[in-house]
């Protein structure tokens, strides 16, 4: 065949190689823009411009870099857990729609207590203490619940009271 | 919580609110056996939350005046509940507001209006 006899020149890192067939010529990792020549072309052709190098050439792949790649994501073994809660990590609930319903329904004042961790969450949290900012938030919620149940507890004896 | 959760509990919530508000249009706790304060009872003081039923009475029916005498810290807070849960809600669309209304600065201003409603109520027999 034809092609097998073509013999190819290159210009490949500053250094005229050849002759060559055209599977070794490929060997060298040419690109697109590596100058080649062979018999029948005037002058240096860009080796994209020739067409049955153009045809077996992917054109998609990029020239190894002068700089070391960057990765954006690199591998690793085990999942990335940063050390420090992102900032974007969410405020946890101050609850603090349900410590004033429960102050003001349910007659008992352990709901202030309540509003006391209400606040406990959201200065902690500013000031970076996401875990501190999670248990006040647990706690606040506690003290509605049991702001709750001893409102609920009293209930029969606040009729009571009531119907005297 | 899945979708079908959070319905059920809204359904639940709307019921239950609906049941109340039924409850206290239809009868006036100044003159029903409706739950008296345990701490008025037992100090002859009243809480911060005193007279709340009685005002959720006449704003049903619209006496906003009466309701203020009652309590007026219930009057005040419709409104700020209201903001907070609405900053509650739409928490993604305005994460500013969110973080305002749950900041410092609200959370100790209701604590010391509280504390201070609950005496000068009792002082001045508000």
């Amino acid at each position: 065949m034809e092609t097998n006899t073509t013999r190819y020149w290159a210009i490949h890192n500053g250094m005229r190689i050849g002759p060559m067939s055209i599977e070794e010529l490929m060997g060298y990792g040419i690109n697109g823009d590596t100058p080649v020549w062979r018999a029948g072309l005037a002058d240096w052709c860009a080796a994209g411009t020739v067409p049955e190098l153009a045809s077996i050439m992917a054109p998609d792949i990029p020239p190894v870099p002068d700089y070391p790649p960057t990765y954006t994501q690199p591998w690793q073994q085990t999942p990335y857990i940063p050390e420090v809660p992102r900032k974007t990590e969410p405020m946890p609930h101050t609850y603090l729609v349900w410590s004033i319903l429960t102050m003001l329904f349910c007659c008992v004042p352990t709901g202030i207590v309540a509003i006391i961790y209400s606040s406990k969450v959201s200065s902690r949290f500013s000031s970076g203490d996401y875990d501190g900012a999670k248990h006040a938030s647990d706690t606040a919620a506690l003290w509605i619940i049991v702001t709750v149940v001893l409102g609920l507890i009293c209930l029969p004896f606040q009729i009571l009271f009531a119907l005297l | 919580m899945t979708r079908n959760a959070k319905f059920a509990l809204y359904v639940c919530g709307i019921v239950v609110i609906a049941a109340i508000l039924l409850l206290y249009a239809s009868f006036d706790p100044a003159h029903n056996p409706f739950p008296r304060c345990i701490f008025l009872s037992l100090s002859g003081l009243k809480c911060p939350g005193c007279g709340s039923q009685r005002a959720l009475h006449a704003i049903i029916h619209g006496n906003i005046m009466q309701a203020w005498h009652h309590n007026a810290a219930l009057i005040v807070s419709i409104p700020l509940l209201a903001l907070l849960a609405f900053s509650g809600v739409a928490k993604n669309r305005f994460p500013t507001l969110y973080n305002y209304m749950n900041g410092r600065i609200v959370i100790w201003s209701v604590f010391f209006l509280t504390i201070g409603w609950w005496i000068v109520r009792n002082i001045f027999n508000w």
